[in-house]
């Protein structure tokens, strides 16, 4: 058992872990309890007090949504601490690549909070109608989300676990460095062209979501995904680090860059997050939700706006733009 | 207009099954001023619960405003209850640590109204009810027939077509009784739907009486 | 807009939470009381964690040591000039230091040699003072400067400004305090004596060619482990430190303490949810009857469930911030009389650090886990419970 249990936030935040995935145990007996018995025509009093315990499945949701959205930031701010302790990080990237469960973690926690959202987006449209229309997506979603939540458990501590903290790790440079003669852009791609593909998504999520062209902007979304990452990490990085080859996801998380990681990859990622949930709304449910729209469009274009104003900012310093300098192969 | 349609309430014990209400067929248009007579335990409370929809029956069904209101869920129930529903409790049923004022805005605040639009009604209804001289009272400190206006304010206050009376006499003596038909008077020339449940007999001179039902264990008699 | 959303909501949640004071007061109460002293303990080892790490910042990268068994012995000026020529080694440093004690009392200063001419002790000490006094210090042959733990045991002892050492060979030095050290490093500083390098030779008694050790910064981190393996395969009997071990072996350290803690806060939290989730269930009947007229008033379930959660909310910000601010003062004003010895005990001289004030939102999202999480998620079941009564309860 790694020592690094013991310290003092990842304990707590185990603990937390732990404590949500047991209050969503109880929504799990009683979604399958719900999910048997549910007969919308019938006159029992089973009937109604099934209605009853659905809320207490929704309460329970909402409960463990607010709890996932904080215990997100703060995993991350412990792995930021922990690389103070293991040789070798600087931040939570070597920390987080250190064992093979580190991603796979992290996604799973951005793909609970994303079904989540999508599953309250759901139970609020659906107590709103006169039938309880998607009761039965509701309670299957939850059935994937429950299984989704405890194998992230699982891999909450056999991550922490996994880590020798006498063992040297590997720096971003290592990770997502560069080296000569390898572009790590997706699509075989330059930089301009990746720069024009970016804002040109933008602005195609932006006319296809007023536009309601839902397919266009799964489409949008999908590939902004892949372009906005890589797009911040090999160039609006840069010039957040102010230096042509640091190219860290994660580096910005911290205090040096006064947090300004969790505002912008927040907005990348909330206003993702949103879009996913706005296309189901209208596609699964048929339903328009406008405020979700705006809140998206918002969302997005701070996150433009953090990226461009940094270039912009750098440009008018200095009067130049970044070069990324040549890296030789060390012999 | 309210329709109750071969409305059945029963329980079922260890030994045998009680109907609190059997084979219930009632009709009650706009306006009209109806009298539930019977004895306690007849089912007259039972009958209000149902047609308030704070109870289900187990079977028949229940169309008010045209709105068959059993199957609808919570949200929307609780919506149709509040719009359209007001309620006199026997033990008047209010939130003794609040104000009258505070009590009678209580349900207003489902309704996402501006302050402003709630201190108008609030006002409106107190005036009605003849009690806003105690609008700043704690409900605690009112007498019975005090606490009985501000349930009448309370039950106006959402401009709900239909008010059901439970037993609203039972507790007052004779002076706030008078008080009390008088108003509800008021309410009937207002085009309210009233329904009394009541075996006080001061009811049953009443000139603008539209309908008398009496229940017998929780049947119609004719 | 005329549509406001949430005013009358909160103006009707605050009348009736405040009106009903007497049902809140006692969890409240427990709830500070807890907060009170998670937030204290978190307070102070995260102060102390902070203290120990700028210390160490200052600190070289490696610390290379002589042993004879588990015993730390001088080691030869020669060896510097090995470590030079491993590739990632540009500049060696050599230390004079270690333990003078005072006969009596058994208790021991740590006599610490400063060399003129060397630019990382230097730095080191710049942390600690300024270098103007520095210079004056290097030009009087009897000069030291004390941390505050010496300065009192002088006080105390009527020493006036001067101490007298007496070295090995039998001779008597006299010292003369030229300043005090700051109480923000009294941590690690307390009971050191700060003096030129070749007087604290003479007091400890390392010969002119011995030093107690070598110390040198390479700055790729990625080069660390190469350089431990090199300087190992010098010498058997070298000892190779480096700065993250030294952390890591404080944090684990203080990990242990607070994990020891942490395993008896988890009792606490776990009878604490007990009673809460008891004392809801309690409430049950009282609230049962309000529940049931708003409902019959044509709140619905989402309303009565808002109503009552935001109420027990409301209940843990209270006390959160109370509790919080109440181990805010306690630590960072009062400087935690009693609780700082169950972190402190185990140090050389009464230490009476200056606790100083390290909040960051990761120590507040911490207490709030630690806390209101629990505190919610006891009473979700109670809550839902009272907020679905049914409205036919109010006819009753």
């Amino acid at each position: 058992m790694s020592s690094l249990l013991l310290n003092t936030n990842i304990a707590i935040f185990l603990l937390a872990e732990w404590i949500v995935w047991f209050v969503l145990l109880i929504a799990f007996g009683v979604t399958v309890y719900i999910l048997k018995k549910w007969d919308f025509q019938s006159y029992t009093p089973v009937q109604y007090r099934l209605e009853k315990y659905a809320y207490l499945v929704m309460v329970i949701l909402i409960f463990a949504f607010s709890m996932k959205f904080i215990l997100l930031p703060y995993f991350i701010f412990t792995m930021d601490k922990i690389s103070d302790i293991v040789p070798g990080a600087m931040c939570s990237a070597g920390v987080i690549s250190f064992n093979h469960y580190g991603m796979k973690l992290f996604f799973i926690k951005l793909l609970i909070l994303l079904f989540l959202m999508v599953w309250l987006m759901i139970n609020h449209y659906d107590l709103d109608a006169k039938k309880y229309p998607w009761f039965k997506l509701k309670g299957w979603l939850y059935l994937v989300i429950f299984l989704l939540i405890s194998v992230e458990l699982y891999w909450d501590y056999a991550f922490f676990n996994d880590i020798d903290i006498h063992k040297v790790l590997n720096c971003c440079s290592t990770l997502y460095g560069l080296l000569e003669g390898v572009n790590p852009l997706p699509f075989g791609l330059d930089k301009t062209r990746l720069l024009i593909l970016f804002y040109l998504l933008y602005i195609m999520i932006v006319l296809s979501t007023f536009g309601k062209q839902y397919f266009i902007l799964s489409i949008g979304l999908i590939l902004f995904t892949i372009i906005g990452y890589y797009s911040v990490l090999y160039f609006f990085g840069t010039y957040i680090y102010q230096m042509p080859n640091h190219n860290c996801p994660f580096c910005m998380l911290q205090k040096d860059y006064y947090y300004i990681g969790y505002l912008l990859w927040g907005s990348f990622i909330g206003g993702l997050f949103l879009g996913v949930t706005t296309i189901i709304a209208n596609l699964v449910l048929g339903i328009d939700i406008q405020k979700l729209k705006i809140l998206m469009v918002l969302l997005f274009t701070q996150f433009i706006v953090i990226c461009s104003l940094y270039v912009a900012i750098y440009y008018i310093q200095n009067g130049v733009f970044l070069e990324p300098v040549k890296v030789e192969m060390v012999m | 207009m309210i329709e109750l349609i071969e409305l059945n309430r029963y329980y079922d014990t260890q030994r045998e099954r009680f109907y609190a209400l059997k084979d219930i067929n009632l009709t009650i248009n706009r306006g009209e001023f109806v009298l539930l007579n019977g004895v306690s335990g007849s089912g007259k409370t039972t009958l209000l619960t149902l047609i308030a929809g704070m109870d289900k029956p187990n079977s028949g069904i229940v169309i008010i405003e045209g709105e068959p209101i059993i199957k609808l869920p919570d949200q929307h129930l609780s919506k149709f209850r509040n719009q359209h529903i007001g309620i006199i409790f026997q033990h008047y049923n209010l939130l003794e640590n609040l104000s009258v004022y505070d009590n009678v805005a209580t349900p207003l605040i489902p309704m996402r109204l501006s302050l402003k639009e709630i201190d108008k009604r609030v006002k409106e209804s107190l005036e009605i009810a003849n009690i806003s001289h105690k609008a700043s009272s704690l409900a605690s400190s009112l007498s019975g027939g005090e606490k009985q206006r501000t349930a009448i304010a309370r039950a106006l206050v959402t401009k709900a077509s239909i008010i059901l009376c439970d037993e609203p006499t039972a507790n007052l003596d004779k002076a706030n009784r008078e008080i009390f038909l008088k108003i509800l008077e008021r309410l009937h020339k207002l085009n309210k739907t009233i329904i009394v449940s009541t075996h006080d007999p001061i009811f049953n001179d009443l000139d603008y009486i539209t309908k008398i039902v009496h229940i017998v264990d929780g049947k119609i008699a004719k | 807009m005329e549509k406001s959303v949430s005013s009358p909501f909160i103006r009707f949640l605050l009348l009736n939470f405040f009106s009903e004071k007497s049902k809140q007061v006692t969890v409240i109460l427990f709830s500070i009381i807890i907060i009170f002293i998670l937030s204290s303990v978190l307070f102070i080892s995260s102060s102390i964690h902070h203290s120990i790490k700028e210390a160490l910042q200052a600190q070289p990268d490696f610390v290379i040591q002589k042993m004879r068994g588990d015993k730390q012995i001088d080691i030869s000026e020669r060896v510097s000039d090995e470590l030079i020529e491993i590739p990632s080694i540009s500049k060696v440093t050599p230390r004079v230091y270690g333990r003078y004690f005072i006969k009596p009392l058994g208790k021991s200063f740590l006599v610490v040699g400063v060399d003129f001419f060397d630019v990382q002790s230097h730095r080191a000490l710049e942390k600690l003072i300024d270098s103007t006094n520095l210079n004056n210090f290097f030009k009087m042959r009897d000069n030291m400067i004390i941390g505050r733990g010496v300065k009192r045991w002088m006080d105390a002892n009527h020493y006036d400004n001067n101490l007298t050492f007496f070295t090995p060979k039998g001779k008597s030095i006299t010292l003369k305090a030229f300043s005090t050290l700051p109480k923000e490093s009294a941590l690690v500083s307390a009971d050191m004596i700060i003096v030129p390098i070749d007087t604290a030779r003479k007091i400890l008694g390392v010969s002119k060619r011995k030093v107690t050790d070598f110390v040198f910064n390479v700055p790729n981190v990625l080069e660390w482990e190469i350089v431990t393996i090199k300087v190992s395969a010098l010498d058997y009997d070298l000892r190779v430190i480096n700065k993250k071990e030294s952390y890591k072996a404080y944090s684990e350290y203080f990990d242990f303490k607070g994990g020891f803690f942490l395993s008896m806060f988890l009792i606490v939290l776990v009878s604490f949810s007990l009673i809460l989730y008891q004392r809801y269930s309690q409430l049950y009947s009282i609230e049962r009857r309000q529940i049931g007229i708003l409902r019959a008033l044509g709140w619905s379930i989402r309303d009565t469930l808002k109503l009552k959660f935001f109420e027990a909310l409301l209940v843990v910000f209270i006390s959160y911030a109370i509790g919080v601010l109440l181990g805010y003062i306690f630590v960072y004003i009062f400087d935690a009389p009693i609780l700082k010895n169950i972190f402190l005990g185990s140090f050389n001289i009464e230490i009476e650090p200056t606790f100083t004030p390290v909040v960051d939102i990761f120590l507040l999202s911490s207490i709030f886990l630690l806390y209101a999480l629990p505190f919610i998620a006891s009473v979700l079941i109670p809550v839902w419970k009272i907020a679905t009564t049914n409205p036919k309860e109010a006819m009753v």
